[in-house]
């Protein structure tokens, strides 16, 4: 009985590290960077590389904002912005830049999420 | 009293009013830092959601009563068919006694707390017989480890209202129903009335309610033992008592506004297929772990078993039906429930983990069964995505993310269990406790600490009171219901305190119930033309000239700060149509003429 109590805790423990990571992706957390849509639908896996190991290039932000705005995927312009705002490296005349460009394009709320950055960016955070 | 004939003797009131002491303590600890950094302690609220219920209990004080939106001057008056009770409550305390409904702030922040922890230790005393210290170190404990977990848990036992306003109803709902022969008809009547104010505190808390309610009734069912049975069905009888007064209050005044029941019982599916079967064999290991020992041993259930069981069926059962209705508000409300989850699991591994390890007799076996739950626990705890903690413990760098109840309770239960096993097998840690007053005094830093690190993350530099000069000067000199715009993009209309400590609306606000979106497009393209500085250069909604535009939905003052990197740009839009009527060193307020 003892063998079988430990078989099935054996087979219950192999069972979990089997479905740990299945469930590691419903449970993902919402802000996570970079987002998912960015590496599944872009497909752009050589730009992504560099811009997370070289996390304060502004360049390549630049770039990544631009292929996603091109593709109005404007949720994640927003976060790759937050991303860069968190960096301190997106300078104030491209998120004036974006600002204007979201506005065009009729996203007003993104706008004013990226002025927010831009008002953190100019204001020293004060 | 909530119990009939339950006697408080002399020992639980020390518990009691140690606890009471505790969760101020830990009040001072979470908010005096708050305070420290806007500068005032009128400035302390410290996450955007629990903002937003305030200024509903404000919206309350009003006349009419405005809880559906209480930002808008143009949305004043309308009320929720399903208010936000708690809030309200306090919003009637606020007009009944006439004072600022953030008088109740520290009632709350201390208050919240400590009812919960009371009604977890009387409870585990009284009704789950669980020894005295045992019960309040425990009930404590639950609490503090919701501030190290992922996700929204640290929000548990911190905001207002939801969810601590039903949590301490469901402890109470759940450890009767689950003993039931301790029950008499009056402690039956008792919890009528916990699920009828459980339902209308917010419909969500009676899910794990009933699930466990209906589990309990057909258990007895096929026991044969028809009174307890009926006994469970009745409460269920006054949950739905609750939902048919709901469906009266909606056709008798149809005018108030049912936008967020509308939205909730939205058709549109919200999960994956491919998560139904995770959740659905993890709900199999929980019923595995119960049942495989009795089983074994041929005993009957327990009521921790039976509560475990049906509290878990929560968790599958959101996610199936998520796949094909629109469960979206309930999905992402999980963790109302996970400190009850996170009982059971504690509470099942130390029932049951003494007899699991006693089993063994090979030392073999144990280290390989062991092993294999080290590894398990090191494997999440090396993966960021699996780890159950926040990153670093001390940051809030994942905070306010989702996450899975399942993958939160399963990454801490190979812990726990390699835990109880120490204590099993070593028993000199178990000497080492008893010593009570140096483990009561680890759980109390462990919980002061946690409230100490509480977080809401990036907007703390919103919080600043750059305001409070002029949000006492319009309150004094301005019309109530004139409309203030704060100019302020960083701030974004998340931390507007304006509605709290003025009788003013607001122009916009980022978390207002949006009862109009094409009014709210409006405002979010008037805001964004204005920090833009091209407001007069624009057509809106076909308007060309700048007092229509102004005069669309009124606008009466523009609050914004000196050193605004913005101010140039709306002053030139607005050149013309503004009159300064104030002025200080951090920031100034324009009369707009249109």
């Amino acid at each position: 009985m003892t063998q079988r109590n430990i078989a099935s805790m054996a087979l219950l423990c192999i069972l979990m590290l089997f479905l740990y990571p299945r469930i590691g992706r419903a449970g993902e957390p919402l802000q996570n960077f970079p987002p998912a849509a960015f590496s599944q639908e872009m497909n752009q896996a050589n730009l992504l590389d560099a811009l997370l190991k070289n996390p304060k290039n502004e360049d390549l932000y630049y770039q990544v904002i631009s292929l996603f705005f091109d593709q109005k995927m404007y949720q994640e312009v927003i976060l790759v912005a937050a991303k860069a705002k968190a960096e301190s490296v997106l300078s104030s005349r491209i998120l004036m830049t974006l600002s204007k460009a979201l506005f065009l394009k009729g996203q007003y709320s993104d706008c004013l999420t990226i002025l927010g950055y831009l008002d953190f960016t100019l204001s020293g955070g004060a | 009293m909530i119990f009939a004939r339950v006697r408080l003797d002399r020992e639980l009131w020390i518990y009691i009013a140690g606890a009471f002491l505790v969760f101020v303590m830990c009040f001072f600890a979470m908010y005096i830092k708050e305070a420290e950094k806007s500068g005032s302690w009128r400035y302390v609220i410290n996450n955007q959601d629990e903002f937003f219920y305030w200024v509903t209990a404000d919206g309350v004080t009003e006349t009419p009563q405005s809880d559906a939106n209480p930002f808008y001057f143009e949305e004043k008056g309308i009320q929720l068919a399903l208010p936000h009770v708690t809030a309200n409550l306090f919003g009637y305390a606020a007009k009944f006694f006439n004072l600022p409904v953030l008088f109740f702030f520290p009632l709350w922040h201390i208050g919240m707390p400590f009812l919960l922890w009371g009604s977890m230790f009387i409870c585990f005393v009284k009704i789950w017989k669980y020894p005295v210290f045992n019960s309040a170190a425990a009930a404590l404990f639950f609490i503090a480890i919701t501030f190290y977990l992922k996700g929204l848990s640290p929000l548990i036992a911190v905001r207002f209202s939801h969810p601590g306003d039903g949590l301490w109803l469901l402890v109470i709902w759940l450890s009767l129903i689950t003993h039931l022969d301790r029950c008499s008809w009056t402690r039956v009547a008792w919890l009528w009335g916990i699920a009828f104010a459980a339902f209308w505190l917010q419909p969500m808390y009676v899910i794990p309610g009933c699930l466990v309610t209906a589990a309990e009734g057909l258990w007895y069912l096929k026991k044969r033992d028809f009174s307890r049975s009926s006994k469970s069905f009745s409460v269920l009888g006054a949950v739905c008592l609750a939902g048919v007064l709901l469906y009266i209050q909606m056709k008798i005044f149809p005018p108030v506004s049912s936008l967020l029941l509308k939205e909730s019982m939205r058709f549109d599916k919200t999960a994956s297929y491919g998560e139904i079967i995770p959740s659905f064999l993890l709900y199999g290991a929980v019923i595995f772990s119960v049942l495989f020992p009795k089983m074994r041993n041929k005993e009957s259930l327990t009521p921790l078993d039976r509560l475990t069981i049906s509290l878990f069926t929560i968790e599958p059962l959101i996610i199936t039906l998520s796949c094909f209705l629109n469960f979206a508000i309930i999905l992402t409300h999980r963790y109302y429930f996970l400190l009850l989850e996170m009982a059971c699991m504690f509470g099942l591994v130390f029932q049951n983990a003494p007899g699991f390890f006693q089993s063994i007799k090979s030392k073999y076996y144990e280290k390989f069964v062991l092993s294999l739950f080290f590894l398990l626990q090191m494997l999440t705890l090396w993966r960021p995505e699996l780890t159950p903690f926040h990153h670093g413990m001390m940051t809030s760098s994942n905070f306010l993310g989702m996450h899975d109840n399942i993958l939160l309770i399963s990454s801490i239960f190979p812990s726990s269990l390699l835990v109880a096993w120490m204590f099993f097998r070593f028993p000199v840690l178990t000497s080492a406790l008893k010593n009570r007053m140096i483990l009561m005094c680890g759980i109390i830093v462990l919980t002061g600490f946690g409230f100490f690190t509480f977080s809401s993350g990036p907007d703390e530099l919103s919080r600043k009171s750059l305001f409070d000069g002029a949000y006492r000067w319009l309150d004094r000199n301005t019309p109530p219901d004139s409309v203030i715009l704060t100019a302020s993009p960083k701030a974004n209309g998340r931390y507007d305190y304006l509605p709290l400590y003025t009788h003013q609306k607001i122009y916009r606000g980022a978390l207002s119930v949006y009862l109009d979106r094409v009014a709210q497009d409006y405002r979010d393209m008037f805001m964004a033309a204005l920090f833009l500085g091209i407001l007069d250069e624009i057509t809106m909604d076909g308007i060309t000239d700048m007092p229509g535009k102004l005069r669309r939905f009124r606008l009466d003052y523009v609050l914004i700060e000196r050193a605004s990197p913005f101010l140039n740009n709306i002053e030139k839009s607005l050149n013309g149509h503004i009159q300064e009527v104030y002025r200080e060193n951090s920031c100034l307020i324009w009369k707009v003429l249109a």
